[in-house]
């Protein structure tokens, strides 16, 4: 497993750990 | 966008989507939103969150972002109860970022800035979770970013500016990698990356100015338009700046 997708489990992780989640949205990469 | 594709990739129905419509969010990123929400089947909701209603915002003061911020998040916990979560990252800890205070009021989480994930990773990220050549957006803050602090955001301007910014990108050849049309005490600020700018000759500049004045018309400042060399965050003024009033 690579780098980057041990960052990406860990970011799933996080995001699974909350049950409701909503994303805010910008609708750029970064600022 | 990353956190948004990455979410609904690996948790599919659980996510909403939250996208806020304003003068400041260019037309093109809401269009892009839109474009992957259908793409990817999001669960999304577009809606205005009504900071040009907020004086506090309008007013452009150095802590703009808060009332942006506070806004936007106050608006989707009207909606939802769901927890916010926020695509700022790590990189933007070492910036004056008065968003991330408004975020703690309403208990957003950050999960880039919890995994310590900078704007480099979130572009490998990007490529991974299908969004293709979006990874290599450049770096894009609000169009209200680009007025001056102090002077006060007028939501007709900033189409405008956006425009300006387009025409020019197409107009400078090779397409230069940063355009930001900014309006300042002194007039319209035309800033350039340093190999863009240095091409420029002054025969080019003239035929451009003709351009940006047709775009801003009877609109401020549509006389006195000069071009410089773009630096980030330059119409910003930081808290500690002696000229600066603390909102």
């Amino acid at each position: 497993m690579n780098s980057l997708q041990i960052v990406i489990n860990r970011l799933v992780r996080t995001i699974d750990e909350i049950s409701d989640p909503a994303v805010a949205v910008s609708g750029v990469l970064t600022v | 966008m990353t956190l948004a594709a990455l979410a609904h990739k690996f948790e599919p129905g659980k996510v909403k989507m939250y996208h806020a419509v304003s003068p400041a969010v260019p037309t093109q990123a809401t269009e892009r939103v839109e474009r992957v929400a259908t793409e990817q089947c999001w669960n999304l909701t577009i809606f205005d969150a009504g900071e040009f209603r907020d004086q506090n915002y309008v007013s452009n003061p150095v802590n703009r972002c808060f009332y942006c911020k506070t806004n936007l998040y106050e608006t989707i916990s009207k909606k939802t109860s769901a927890v916010i979560l926020s695509g700022a990252n790590h990189d933007d800890l070492q910036d004056y970022r008065p968003g991330l205070l408004a975020a703690d009021n309403f208990s957003v989480r950050h999960p880039f800035i919890e995994n310590g994930i900078d704007k480099a990773t979130i572009r490998q990220i990007a490529k991974q979770v299908g969004l293709g050549e979006l990874s290599e957006l450049p770096a894009s803050p609000c169009l209200s970013s680009r007025i001056e602090t102090g002077i006060s955001i007028d939501a007709k301007l900033l189409p405008l500016i956006n425009k300006c910014e387009q025409l020019i990108s197409t107009l400078i050849v090779p397409k230069p990698a940063t355009v930001r049309c900014r309006v300042r005490d002194i007039g319209i600020v035309i800033e350039l990356d340093g190999g863009a700018y240095h091409l420029l000759s002054e025969k080019r500049r003239s035929e451009l100015q003709k351009e940006i004045e047709q775009i801003f018309g009877g609109l401020r400042s549509s006389k006195n338009i000069f071009f410089k060399e773009y630096r980030m965050g330059s119409a910003f003024l930081h808290p500690e700046s002696p000229n600066v009033a603390r909102a």
